[in-house]
């Protein structure tokens, strides 16, 4: 072989081509591993991106697995076009730590839907139903404790009192007291004290000092009283004791006067001025007790009243007396409001006999005495009016004390003429009470029923006590005086 | 502060876990998300619950107002007849005068635990005098509003409980 044929063989076997008569039937057979290792070997992309790619794949099936909804997109825009957000750890529910949080209240808001609609319903706790419960029971017991435990409505009594006093019917409030009191009787421990003070200050300032004293000794102790809490009460302990000190320093003065056949024949000068005297007189040399330096000044001044009264003097001497009383300080209207009233009456002074119920009714409503009182201003004015009096006595009558304002309509009816009714309402004030002056009406009217019995009566229940029928009457019965004289005598035994 | 807050809850515990109770209510029927329903928490959300802001004028004063009305009719109830045995009629201290002292002391507990929380009060305030509020809102509620608010700030302090006390010792001299 020469060169050329050398060099032609290196040639052909460099420009070797493939036999174009081989058909891929007639190529030798690969087996798939050598047909993937050449796919391998012909492959294009780097080895991390593939790997990435075959973890994407892996991840959808995972997540079709899991039953999530698959996003056919490359994955690398959202289902809308906009990037999806990768969410963190603050993204998820507040509460359950498993949901995205509602964004649509707010950027803010911290839970899931599916938390806040159990937060919406959240069971509410026995606890609170407990405490109603028991407050609930709390309330039943002490209503029944204040309404039915001692009697039928006690403690009721008493929040009725005061508001009976409160709008001035002092009547009704006081017997509103006394029902309140017994029923607690023999239990008075469990009076309500302040209670007891009002009561005993309502009392006081009717006048009635005895039974404020009998009220305050039943329910404080010394040593309470002794106490700053109760100095009100204390007060009116020693108001009591006062008025009752300077009672018996008048009554003795009086009783040496007075205590005579016929008062009405003795100079009221001296005993006046021995009763001025006492005003300097300390009542603590009698009784150390007393906590006061002088004898009440208001009550001696009354006292002198009721002398000149005794004694006979005139209507206006009386009167100017009494209207001293009223001016001065600490002069108390339940002392002298009704006498001042009845004595303006019977002067005929209309206007102050108006000034003056109109005060005694703004302060009790229910005094029947106050419209008798001034129910006399009808009577003894020019011109009588028995029907104006019947109207006023009416409206202030009453069951409290209403001894004189029956004895005023019995009157008012003799004004009519009306001897029957007359005879009735002097029958109601004689069976009510016993005063000179009911006595000598309802035995008028006895008389002018012709009723020969009862007057006989009346005069023995008289020569019992130790008094003699009046002149006046008798000469009534005897004819030899009309009624009209007994009736307008301002100053007689029917005034 | 929070501890002395705490402390005053306690002491008048009747009326926290009823004026939490009732906001509860007031939150359940007004759809208002409760986080944590525990009524005497240890901290200043004792007698109060934790939950979301109303988002209604209308649920916003309900919240605020409703629990305070129901303590206090709550207290007239349980008090009255007890403080009129003790403040009018002055009773004096027995066994049956203890029912009466409890149920003053009650009445003291719901009356001192009127008030709405601060944040309440606020977000209350805010809802009603907003922009959106027509002027017959504003009105209506403004009595209610600013009561509300004013004890609420009362509350944040503790000082409706000295109040509650003053009067308390008024009524007892006074009456």
């Amino acid at each position: 072989m020469n060169d050329f044929d050398e060099k032609r063989l290196g040639m052909e076997e460099e420009n070797e081509m493939p036999d174009e008569t081989q058909t891929q039937d007639t190529l030798p057979e690969q087996t798939e591993d050598e047909l993937f290792d050449e796919k391998e070997n012909e492959s294009t992309l780097p080895e991390d991106a593939l790997e990435q790619e075959l973890e994407q794949i892996r991840d959808m099936f995972q997540r079709s697995l899991d039953g999530e909804e698959i996003d056919s997109s490359d994955g690398e825009d959202g289902a809308d076009g906009e990037p999806e957000r990768e969410y963190t750890e603050e993204d998820f529910c507040e509460c359950c730590g498993e949901n995205i949080r509602d964004y649509s209240k707010g950027d803010d808001y911290p839970y899931c839907e599916d938390c806040t609609r159990l937060m919406k319903k959240t069971p509410i706790g026995f606890k609170g139903i407990l405490v109603i419960l028991i407050a609930l029971v709390i309330a039943g017991l002490s209503t029944y404790i204040t309404i039915t435990k001692y009697s039928s409505e006690a403690d009721l009594y008493a929040l009725e009192a005061q508001s009976l006093a409160d709008s001035g019917k002092l009547n009704s409030a006081l017997n509103s007291y006394i029902s309140y009191f017994s029923s607690y009787q023999g239990k008075m421990d469990y009076v309500g004290k302040k209670a007891a003070i009002r009561a005993a200050k309502l009392y006081a300032a009717c006048g009635y000092f005895s039974d404020a004293h009998d009220l305050i000794s039943n329910v404080f102790t010394e040593e309470e009283l002794s106490k700053k809490m109760y100095a009100g009460v204390k007060g009116i302990e020693d108001e009591y004791a006062l008025l009752n000190a300077t009672y018996d320093a008048v009554y003795s003065v009086i009783s040496e006067s007075l205590n005579v056949a016929d008062p009405t024949k003795v100079d009221p000068a001296p005993v006046l001025k021995q009763l001025d005297a006492l005003k300097t007189a300390d009542p603590r040399e009698k009784d150390e007790s007393i906590n006061a330096e002088k004898y009440s000044e208001f009550f001696i001044e009354y006292y002198k009243y009721m002398v000149l009264a005794s004694t006979g003097a005139s209507l206006e001497k009386q009167y100017e007396q009494v209207k001293k009383v009223a001016d001065m300080d600490g002069a108390e209207l339940w002392a002298y409001g009704g006498t001042l009233c009845s004595l303006a009456a019977k002067l005929g002074k209309e206007e102050e006999a108006k000034q003056i119920f109109d005060k005694i009714i703004a302060f009790n409503s229910e005094d029947p005495s106050a419209y008798a009182n001034y129910a006399n201003v009808y009577r003894f004015c020019e011109k009588p009016d028995p029907d104006k009096m019947i109207e006023i006595i009416n409206k202030g009558l009453n069951d409290s004390n209403a001894a004189e304002s029956y004895r005023l309509l019995a009157v008012a009816y003799l004004m009519k003429g009306d001897y029957e009714k007359a005879f009735e309402c002097s029958t109601s004030s004689y069976n009510s009470s016993y005063t000179l002056q009911g006595i000598y009406t309802h035995a008028v009217c006895a008389v002018m029923n012709k009723d020969e019995e009862t007057y006989e009566s009346i005069e023995q229940m008289l020569a019992y006590y130790g008094y003699s029928m009046s002149d006046s009457v008798k000469k009534l019965k005897d004819g030899k005086i009309k009624l009209d004289k007994l009736i307008y005598d301002a100053e007689g035994e029917l005034a | 502060m929070t501890t002395v807050y705490y402390i005053l809850k306690l002491l008048t515990f009747p009326g926290a876990v009823t004026r939490a109770f009732w906001e509860q209510v007031v939150c359940r029927i007004s759809g208002i998300p409760v986080e944590d329903s525990r009524y005497l928490q240890m901290n200043e959300m004792c007698g109060h619950i934790e939950h979301m802001l109303a988002e209604k004028p209308r649920g916003a004063f309900a919240l605020c107002y409703v629990p305070r009305f129901m303590n206090v009719l709550l207290a007239l109830i349980v008090g009255s007849f007890s403080a009129t045995r003790i403040f009018y009629l002055g009773v004096s201290l027995t066994l049956l005068s203890m029912i009466d002292i409890a149920g003053v002391w009650f009445a003291f507990s719901l009356l001192t635990n009127c008030s709405p929380m601060w944040e309440d009060a606020l977000n209350m305030w805010s809802l009603v005098y907003s922009k959106k509020s027509n002027i017959f809102q504003k009105i209506f509620y403004f009595p209610g509003a600013v009561v509300s608010v004013a004890w609420a700030f009362l509350d944040k302090y503790s000082r409706h409980f000295l109040i509650g006390a003053a009067v308390l010792v008024y009524a007892w001299i006074a009456v």
